[in-house]
């Protein structure tokens, strides 16, 4: 039984491979809902991803899953599910089969476990070739059985690497409209990726991994409010540019507009993003300007992943 | 000052023509092989006989000293067609043998292993251009140590030994020729539809030799208890061996029919190359 | 933003090659182009059917695509490989017929001009980087003293500078992308596929190579196909798509028409003045408001809302009715037809893609 713990609780975690570091001194605290994990290969994310679904043992330190450790694995087991970057199926069998098995292995009855099955193969769209031998699917089938998987068992954890790889756009959707369901029944999603805009769009909370550290964690919006050291940026696009950007330049806070050659974009630097946006919502309502677009250039993943993770440049 | 700025650029310059891909993989081939000391060294050992046979050769007509002790050397030491069959047929099928061994498995199987053949077929190049490179390694290696050095020492011997030789024995080039060229094309062949159907080299180096060595004591195995050539008809050896003999105008060691030979010769190559082809496709289809 | 070249710097400079220049009569060995390549049709394709182990997968497609970047969508199954492995040779056409640059596809010749970007790992094992895009080269018909210097110049261009010598085997995910680009363009092409070219790439190495694409692009030399599942990749780069359905072409369209089209509406990104206890959610009293006064608006997520403004509104009332809700705009943005929604319009008529094949 679960102690009705929600959290997975990550305190002093280290984990090192004989010499060679995977992640060092990580505290996190993971709550219901959809987190995403980003961070370059080699960063930490897959060592941090296996300690919270159980598989690895820290180095140092400990992790709490809904009130549990591996020390318990039974118990664990039943709330995690996992979904794996690498392919590795039985050979021979079919997907449905496949599924029924690990059920089965998951201790559930033979009519539970058919109907557990045919369930996680409806949510991703496979029922149709349910029934035909996993080594004929395509990349694309084999990514949905492998979802399949780390969902059947109804775990209340699932931590799912790059789980769109291989899907194409609509399959894309269809997945990211999975995991929302599943997140508003009150399920943890930990989704790691490299596509930063998916991630940006799903997660309530992003933790960025670098060289085995997390240097930040939290509401995208919240952390770039947090890097105090860069004031943020905002492009405004409008044939009044030049004149907008005049007037910007007295505003409290602003602390750099740069006009752009093309004369309608103007980069526009604040230290207080709330009180700019107030003020410049204001001033467009007293000048006839024509705003064609505002973008916040630092508020998505990209720009902090950028700032905190890459020393190269991450496109917008 | 000028500053060049890093841009994509076209290329626009000459190109080679179509028969020059394929020495480029023949190149390339060649290249990766003698960097290896080991095969440098064994490769070099493989002159060794015909090295040999030179000196022989030069020494039976070149020592006085012999004449002066009164050996009847001509009776002892005749230099005739079975000289250079023997010279064929043993040492050189030997190493001729496994010089396919070593060279042959290992050639397609790394091409195929990290799907590098879309790369190849995406250019200019068919399979056909493909397999000739490849082959063309194998064939100018084996060949080098099979009917080249036989046709040089028949002429040095015809330069060096009696007047009239040469034009009573003229068959002999040619037979060295034709029938070696039918060994290579047997060996080689085998070794590459090996190479393209077993990714280790070392399974597919075994199987070979399997192949050949085992067909070939079946073969002996059978003629000694039937009776018979039906036993070598199925050995590529021994259908070497009776090819030469044959060609060269000599008495057949085995009496196994030349066209059965040829014939297993033949069906081995055809077969051989229509694996090869089956397997170096760029896709797979699904 | 600037474009850099290749991220490693610019401290080197590379002489120009000689004799690069855009007036120079077309190679030996090439297509028989006309001088303003960029008009002629990249492909053309009449009736092209092609049958594999007796199931049609590409069905009777004719089409004739223009355009210096191209992007070849459409779900799983849609025919989208087997067309780029016909195209390339691979397989046979069942019927019908497909040029290439102006030549049919059966010409061996006509392989000369086009450089492949494989999505799978595609490597020779114990050869060193530079060696094994040499060896390319030379293949493709470069002499070999200028495919050595080609393949040490693309090294560099694509920012492999440093690893150039290590065998090949032992590069990373990226690296080894960056490798199949490399051998894809040493011979300089003027038809480039690439297959999923950011496929595990992590973030940095995903804008290189989109630039290193681009870059391709506008150079002019050579004119690109990417095939992707990742729109937003596809709309970086591509002018065009091709998009394919069941063995057929469902749409092919230009983006750049696309986004000046008349149809519009706005991507709003707000934050709303934290909740009190009493009022409602300033977010969703705004999103009413919006409702109230006639607009279509859609919640992607708490901060992201997509608005059509009916024709008696003006962006200039949505920041009335902000500011009057203390509700920031922290982004706006007038979206013309997104490349989604036109894949997604491409589909229509689907039933739910539960096939997933």
């Amino acid at each position: 039984m679960t102690r009705g713990n929600d959290a997975i609780e990550i305190s002093g975690v280290s984990k090192f491979y004989g010499e060679v570091l995977g992640v060092n001194r990580v505290d996190l605290t993971v709550m219901p809902g959809i987190t995403g994990l980003v961070g370059p290969n080699g960063s930490g994310k897959s060592t941090l991803m296996n300690l919270i679904a159980g598989l690895l043992t820290p180095t140092k330190g400990t992790i709490s899953i809904l009130g549990l450790t591996n020390r318990e694995p039974q118990l664990l087991y039943q709330h995690i599910g996992y979904c794996a970057q690498v392919d590795s199926f039985p050979p021979r069998m079919t997907g449905r089969q496949f599924l029924i098995n690990y059920l089965r292995v998951h201790g559930f009855d033979k009519r539970s476990a058919a109907h557990l099955a045919h369930e996680a193969l409806t949510r991703v769209s496979l029922l149709a070739t349910a029934d035909r031998r996993i080594d004929g699917y395509s990349k694309g089938m084999r990514q949905r059985i492998k979802l399949a998987q780390s969902i059947c068992h109804q775990p209340r954890v699932m931590v799912l690497d790059e789980p769109l790889n291989g899907l194409d756009p609509i399959a894309r959707a269809e997945i990211i409209d999975l995991f929302l369901e599943l997140a508003a029944g009150g399920a943890h999603i930990l989704v790691s990726s490299h596509i930063l805009h998916e991630v940006d769009l799903i997660s309530d909370r992003v933790v960025f991994l670098s060289n085995g550290y997390v240097v930040a964690e939290g509401d995208v919006q919240g952390i770039q409010g947090e890097i105090k050291h860069h004031p943020i940026q905002i492009r405004i696009c409008s044939e009044a540019a030049p004149v907008i950007a005049a007037r910007v330049f007295d505003l409290p806070d602003v602390v750099e507009a740069r006009l752009h050659d093309d004369r309608r974009n103007v980069f526009v630097r604040t230290r207080n993003a709330d009180r700019f946006f107030l003020a410049f919502n204001q001033m467009i309502m007293d000048h006839p300007w024509t705003i064609e677009a505002v973008s916040p250039v630092d508020e998505s993943v990209e720009a902090v992943y950028q700032y905190l993770v890459a020393d190269e440049p991450v496109s917008q | 000052m000028a500053v060049y700025e890093r841009s994509y650029h076209g290329y626009d310059g000459e190109l080679t023509g179509t028969g020059n891909r394929i020495l480029v993989i023949s190149k390339f081939t060649t290249r990766e092989l003698f960097r290896s000391r080991m095969f440098c060294a064994f490769f070099a050992i493989c002159f060794v006989p015909s090295v040999s046979f030179l000196i022989a050769i030069y020494l039976r007509y070149n020592l006085e000293m012999l004449t002066e002790l009164q050996i009847p050397i001509d009776e002892i030491f005749i230099i005739d067609a079975g000289f250079f069959i023997n010279f064929l047929q043993y040492p050189q099928a030997s190493l001729s043998f496994l010089l396919a061994l070593v060279v042959g498995p290992g050639m397609i199987s790394p091409d195929l292993r990290d799907n590098a053949m879309p790369l190849y077929l995406s250019r200019a190049l068919t399979k056909t251009d493909y397999l000739l490179g490849k082959l063309l390694v194998l064939v100018v290696l084996l060949s080098l140590i099979t009917w080249v050095p036989a046709v040089l020492l028949f002429f040095i011997h015809a330069y060096l030994g009696p007047e009239g030789w040469l034009v009573d024995n003229l068959q002999l080039p040619f037979a060295f020729i034709v029938t070696s060229f039918a060994w290579i094309f047997t060996l080689s062949l085998t070794a590459l539809a090996l190479s393209a159907w077993i990714k280790w080299k070392q399974v597919a180096q075994i199987t070979f030799f399997g192949f050949f060595v085992m067909s070939s004591a079946l073969g002996e195995a059978v003629r000694e208890i039937f009776g018979g050539w039906l036993g070598s008809a199925f050995s590529a050896f021994d259908s070497y061996a009776v090819l030469i003999s044959y060609a060269a105008n000599e008495p057949v060691p085995i009496s196994m029919p030349p066209s059965v030979a040829i014939m297993n010769m033949l069906v081995l190559s055809a077969l051989a190359t229509a694996l090869i082809f089956q397997r170096i496709r760029a896709k797979e289809v699904a | 933003m600037e474009a850099d070249g290749a991220g490693a710097g610019l401290a080197d400079a590379t002489t120009p090659p000689p004799g690069v220049r855009n007036d120079q009569p077309p190679p030996a060995d090439g297509a028989d182009l006309a001088t303003d390549a960029r008009s002629q049709p990249v492909i053309e394709l009449q009736n092209l059917s092609v049958t594999l182990r007796g199931h049609p997968v590409l069905k009777s497609l004719t089409t004739r695509v223009t355009g210096r970047c191209i992007g070849l969508l459409g779900p799983n199954g849609a025919g989208k490989t087997t067309l780029l492995n016909t195209l390339l040779g691979f397989y046979p056409s069942t019927t019908g017929s497909a040029k290439v640059l102006g030549r049919d596809i059966r010409e061996r010749a006509v392989r000369q001009q086009i450089g492949y970007m494989p999505e799978n790992d595609s490597f020779i094992a114990g050869m060193s980087g530079v060696n094994f895009v040499r060896y390319m080269g030379e293949l493709s018909g470069l002499p070999p003293e200028q495919a050595l210097e080609r393949a040490h110049e693309v090294f560099f261009y694509v920012g492999l500078g440093e690893a150039r010598y290590r065998n090949v085997e032992a590069y990373s995910l990226g690296m080894k992308q960056l490798v199949k680009l490399a051998q894809a363009i040493i011979h300089g092409p003027r038809l480039l596929f690439l297959d999923e070219p950011t496929n595990g790439l992590d973030p940095p190495a995903r804008t290189r190579m989109l630039q290193l694409i681009r870059e391709i692009r506008d150079s002019g030399e050579a004119r690109v196909i990417i095939s992707s599942h990742l729109l937003r990749d596809v709309e970086e780069c591509c002018e065009e798509v091709l998009i394919l359905r069941h063995g057929e072409i469902a749409t092919y369209c230009n983006l750049a028409e696309q986004r000046r089209s008349i149809e519009k509406f706005l991507l709003l990104q707000v934050v709303g003045a934290p909740a009190t206890d009493a009022g409602p959610d300033p977010v969703d009293a705004f999103v009413a408001g919006l409702r109230d006064r006639g607009c279509e608006v859609g919640m992607q997520n708490r901060r992201r809302l997509r608005a059509v403004l009916p024709p008696t509104m003006e962006v200039r009332n949505v920041y009335e009715l902000a500011t009057a809700l203390n509700v920031q705009i922290r982004g706006l943005d007038h979206k013309r037809d997104s490349l989604e929604d036109i894949f997604l319009r491409a589909m229509e008529g689907d039933h739910r893609p539960g096939d997933g094949s």
